[in-house]
Parts: structure tokens; C-alpha cells; sequence
């Protein structure tokens, strides 16, 4: 039976990135007007006469039925040709790969970020639950939640940056360049942790076998730490998966506003630039590892809690 | 803390709404021998910006297609997601395995990315906003519907119904939707607010609202030079976004407390 259920969820994963790869087909199909003329366009500021056009269209096959061309790109793909840029003529794959450190460094540290405020911050509340500080947090927190992210960044980069210069606002180098987008991008994050924390803890300790724990005469920090926390714990471990696999196609909002030199910023570039294969290889690359996470998430599930079968998640 | 999100909300869409009429000066008109007015003086009552541009009526001029995207998107969206759900939990099988397959599909790319991609790829304007926003975000409420009407097509009165020989769509008009709108209510407002969020990151990175089409988003990114020898221009629009989530937010969770009303026992009482 458990068999039976990892393969459908397996099935079930493979079903989910053929849908994937359909879909960044498709956006090269959504492209306002021909693709080939917008190409053989770019390469000089003339006009291709309807003779070109026609011989690239054989040429790369594009003269075939739609899904003829579909299982040909899907060939490419396999074998790593995620196509050309169209702005710097350079394989979008090797594009790609370039800005993905410097996004895993900084997904990394705001990841870092939300676990340390998240975890703190939801046990602290949840252990004086009820008290004004408890009501405190709630109002800011909510306040913080209403704020767009660059409205953040920008008042942390005049404060921190310009006025008191404590930190750099823009670049990557030492770890002070770091600091700044970190704070950004995993605070948002973070605070969901902690409520969501919070609520999970709270919800736990209304159980009989922590009264029990209490009626032992373990102290109330120990309960909360050693009985409450690992069940609370596990729907948190969902939203970290689902979280990761995000933020790993970067923040294209955070790495702008602090011109950091990752994946996301490459992908406004590539708007900027109305440069097609790029975004449909981001479609592509960054679907592929967000479900490649979800499975990884499940997996972990199982470890966790072995009577959680695939695919059914506490959230 | 409902009726809070009610009356920002209200408020907010009813001064844009009535922008027209209540804005003191055109939002657009350039006096560049009126730069920098100060707030809270007479006749600009929240000053000018650095093109003497009165900021009151760029303020009420700038929620008004923002607001008016959030709203189509959230309607939208909330049709899109019941209707696949309802089919989805209803009718099972095959439709069911189609529903599940797209749903799957559009969770498995990560929103931000998708919606950047269409921006991208499609003639900047209204319609490709409207589209982008949605592309993603319709999924997760598909989801929930379908769950939700799983549930209730067990119940006793949808079987009742079904006995006393009610066909499948009166079923599900008159007997699930109605049940399913509490659930999308919270939903849909929160959901409100992260596309009012969404579109202000958007016009901020320039890719949303486009100058100089009077927008909250936009007139923040015009006032960054500013922050601190006139930080009137980005205290009020900033504020004004802020309030327009956070009353957004108050909607949904009060709506959602409302409804659900879960025991929460601190540790202290234990």
C-alpha cells in the first residue's frame, strides 16, 4: 500500500513537470507577433525579407505542427539547450546557472533570517500568550505584513545605508553587503513563522499528555520546548520547503532594489529586454525546482511522521 | 477588527472613486514655479512634489487603477478558482483528474516568476496586468474549493436534494455555492490585499502602473531622492498602500475569526 502510494505520488510529480514544460512552451506561442521576424529583427536594424523568414522557419522546423515542435524542444531541453539569449546572444542555461549562487548565498541568508526570528519569536509568543507583548507583536506584525517589501528596503537603505552608513545598499562583497537584503527578503517570511508557530504551539499544548507533562512537574518552559515543539513543529517544516523552492527563482523586488547580482534581478533585466527564451527558461528551471522541493518536502514528511502518507500534508 | 478593514477599505475606494470631484487640483498639471510646497497648508494640503504637482490629488487619482485591477483580478480569480473547484469536487473522475492536472501544473511554478514572465512576454497594458496577476493565483482557491465541496457533497442536504431528484447543477448553485462563500470571503480579501501589494511592487520596479499616470507605487519611487529633505512624498503614499493591505487584512482575518472560531489557550492557564 505505502509502495503504492510514493508511486502515484512519483507519477504524479512527473504529470506535474511534463505540465510545466507545456506550459513554458507555450509562452513562446503568447509572443505578440511572429518570433522569427522579432529575432532575425534583432540581429541588425533591418527588415528580413519574407525569403529569410521562410528559410529560418525550415531551418529550425518551426514550419511543423505545434506539438511536432513541442516534443523537438522538449528534446533540447533535455539534453540542457534552454536556447539563446536574445540580448546577449549566450546559452540562457549558462545565463541562468551564472546568477544562481549569488541567489542561493542571499535565499541562504534571508532563509537564515526568518528561521532564527521565526522560531525565537513563536515560542516566546506562544509562551506569554495573552500578555501585551503578545498583543504588541500581533499589531506590528500585521502592520509589517501590510507593507510592500520595497517601501522596507527603502527606508532600511536610507536609514542603515545613507544616512548613518553602517551598512552598503547595493552589490555583493563582504558579508555587510549581505545584511541589508537578507533583512528584507526573510523577514516576511519570518513572521509567518512565528504565527504560524504560535497558533501550532498553542493549539498542542491544549492537549491532555502536556497537562499530564505538567502534572509531572516538569517545569512549563520544558513542556513547551520538549513535548509541544516537535509537534507544532512539523506543518512549519512545510511552509520552510515550500518557502525554498520560492525564493530560489530569487526576489526579483529585493535584488533590484539592492542591485544584487542574482537570478531575480536577471529576470526584470529580462523584461526590460523583452528577452523571450530567457523568460521561458526561468518558467521552466525554477517550476522544475520548486516541484523537485514539494517532493523533497514529502519525503522529509515521511521521516517526521511515517504515518503521514504522500502527498497529504498537515498544513 | 472586521468592520476596521470595512470602513478603510470603504473609505480609501470611495475618495478614489470620487476622485474627480473631491481632488482639489488637476494631478497632473506641472507648476515648477510651485516645487517642494509643504504639507498641511493652505491651498496644497499636502503639499507639492519636486514637478509642483499637488500630492492630495495625485493621492486620490492614485488608487483609482490599482484599486480598480485588485478588485477585477480578485473577482476573477475567486470565479476562476470556485467554478474549477466546484466541477473538480463535484462531478470527480475524469474532470476531476483534468482540474487536479492544470492546478498541480501552475502550483508547481512559483507565482512571482509566472507573473514576471507574462509581463515579459506579452504588449505591456491593462488586459496583460489583469492576465499576469491571475495567472497564479487562481490555483490555490481551486484547490481549497474543491476540497470544501468534496466535503459537502457527503452532507445530508446535498444528498437530500440529490434524492428528492435534483440535478447536478441546482445542487451545486443552490446547495454548495452558498456554503462555499464563507471560506472564499476570507480568501478573496486576503487575497486583495496581496494583489495591491503585488501591483505597487510591480509599478515600483516599473513594470506595473506606467508613469506619469498618477499611482501610489509610482509617486513612492519618484519621492526615494526626497526622503529626507521633503519626506512628505513618500509618507503619504506609503501610508495610504499600508492602509489599504492592512484594511484588507483586517477583512479577511476578522472574517476568518468570525467564522472559525478556534480555541487558543496559552500555556500560562495550562
Amino acid at each position: 500500500m505505502r509502495h503504492y502510494d510514493w508511486l502515484q505520488r512519483f507519477l504524479q510529480m512527473v504529470l506535474t513537470l511534463l505540465g510545466i514544460t507545456v506550459v513554458a512552451f507555450l509562452l513562446r506561442e503568447a509572443i505578440p507577433g511572429d518570433p522569427v521576424e522579432i529575432l532575425l529583427g534583432k540581429e541588425g536594424l533591418f527588415q528580413p525579407s519574407p525569403e529569410e523568414v521562410r528559410l529560418f522557419r525550415t531551418r529550425f522546423g518551426l514550419d511543423r505542427p505545434l506539438f511536432v515542435q513541442y516534443f523537438r524542444w522538449l528534446g533540447d531541453v533535455l539534453r540542457g539547450d534552454l536556447g539563446r539569449s536574445f540580448v546577449t546572444k549566450r546559452p540562457v542555461a549558462q545565463e541562468i546557472r551564472e546568477r544562481l549562487p549569488a541567489t542561493l548565498l542571499l535565499a541562504l541568508a534571508g532563509f537564515s533570517f526568518a528561521v532564527l526570528i521565526g522560531l525565537l519569536g513563536g515560542v516566546f509568543l506562544a509562551f506569554w500568550s495573552g500578555s501585551i507583548v503578545d498583543h504588541l507583536v500581533r499589531v506590528v506584525t500585521l502592520l509589517f505584513r501590510s507593507m510592500p517589501t520595497f517601501f522596507v528596503a527603502v527606508v532600511l537603505i536610507t536609514l542603515l545605508g545613507e544616512r548613518w552608513r553602517v551598512f552598503p545598499t547595493s552589490g555583493m562583497g563582504s558579508w555587510r553587503h549581505l545584511v541589508l537584503p537578507a533583512v528584507v527578503s526573510g523577514s516576511g517570511f519570518g513572521i509567518l513563522i512565528m504565527r504560524l508557530l504560535r497558533t501550532n504551539l498553542l493549539q498542542v499544548l491544549g492537549n491532555d499528555y502536556i497537562l499530564a507533562a505538567r502534572a509531572r512537574g516538569l517545569s512549563a518552559w520544558k513542556v513547551l520546548l520538549k513535548h509541544a515543539f516537535p509537534n507544532g513543529f512539523v506543518s512549519v517544516l512545510t511552509m520552510f520547503g515550500l518557502y525554498l523552492g520560492g525564493i530560489l527563482g530569487g526576489s526579483p523586488v529585493v535584488e533590484t532594489i539592492f542591485a544584487w547580482p542574482g537570478a531575480g534581478r536577471l529576470l526584470v533585466q529580462a523584461i526590460y529586454g523583452r528577452d523571450f527564451p530567457l523568460l521561458q527558461a526561468f518558467v521552466l528551471v525554477f517550476g522544475v525546482t520548486y516541484v523537485a522541493m514539494q517532493m523533497l518536502v514529502d519525503v522529509c514528511y515521511f521521516f517526521l511522521n511515517p504515518q503521514v502518507r504522500p502527498g497529504k500534508r498537515i498544513v | 477588527m472586521m468592520i476596521t478593514g470595512l470602513v478603510l477599505l470603504v473609505v480609501i475606494g470611495g475618495a478614489s472613486l470620487l476622485a474627480p470631484f473631491l481632488s482639489p487640483f488637476d494631478p497632473l498639471e506641472v507648476r515648477l514655479n510651485n516645487r517642494f510646497a509643504p504639507p498641511f497648508q493652505r491651498p496644497h494640503l499636502l503639499g507639492t512634489d519636486a514637478l509642483g504637482r499637488d500630492v492630495l490629488s495625485r493621492l486620490l487619482y492614485g488608487g483609482r487603477l490599482s484599486l480598480l485591477l485588485a478588485v477585477l483580478s480578485t473577482l476573477i480569480t475567486l470565479s476562476v478558482g470556485m467554478l474549477l473547484g466546484m466541477l473538480a469536487g463535484y462531478f470527480g473522475g475524469w474532470v476531476d483528474g483534468v482540474v487536479s492536472f492544470v492546478v498541480n501544473t501552475f502550483l508547481g511554478i512559483p507565482d512571482v516568476v509566472f507573473t514576471l514572465a507574462l509581463l515579459g512576454v506579452l504588449r505591456p497594458g491593462f488586459g496583460t496586468l489583469l492576465l499576469a496577476l491571475n495567472a497564479g493565483s487562481w490555483v490555490g482557491l481551486a484547490r481549497v474549493a474543491r476540497g470544501e465541496v468534496l466535503f459537502l457533497r457527503e452532507s445530508g442536504f446535498v444528498e437530500g436534494a440529490r434524492a428528492m431528484g435534483a440535478g447536478a447543477w441546482y445542487c451545486l448553485l443552490k446547495h454548495i455555492l452558498p456554503n462555499l462563500f464563507p471560506t472564499m470571503g476570507v480568501l478573496g480579501s486576503l487575497r486583495f490585499g496581496g494583489f495591491v501589494l503585488e501591483l505597487a511592487a510591480l509599478s515600483y520596479l516599473g513594470i506595473g502602473v506606467q508613469p506619469p499616470f498618477p499611482d501610489w507605487a509610482v509617486m513612492l519611487n519618484d519621492a526615494r531622492p526626497y526622503l529626507f529633505t521633503h519626506p512628505h512624498l513618500f509618507i503619504f503614499p506609503a501610508l495610504i498602500i499600508t492602509v489599504v493591505i492592512l484594511g484588507a487584512n483586517c477583512l479577511g482575518e476578522g472574517l476568518r475569526d468570525a467564522l472559525d472560531v478556534r480555541f487558543q489557550r496559552g500555556i500560562g492557564e495550562s
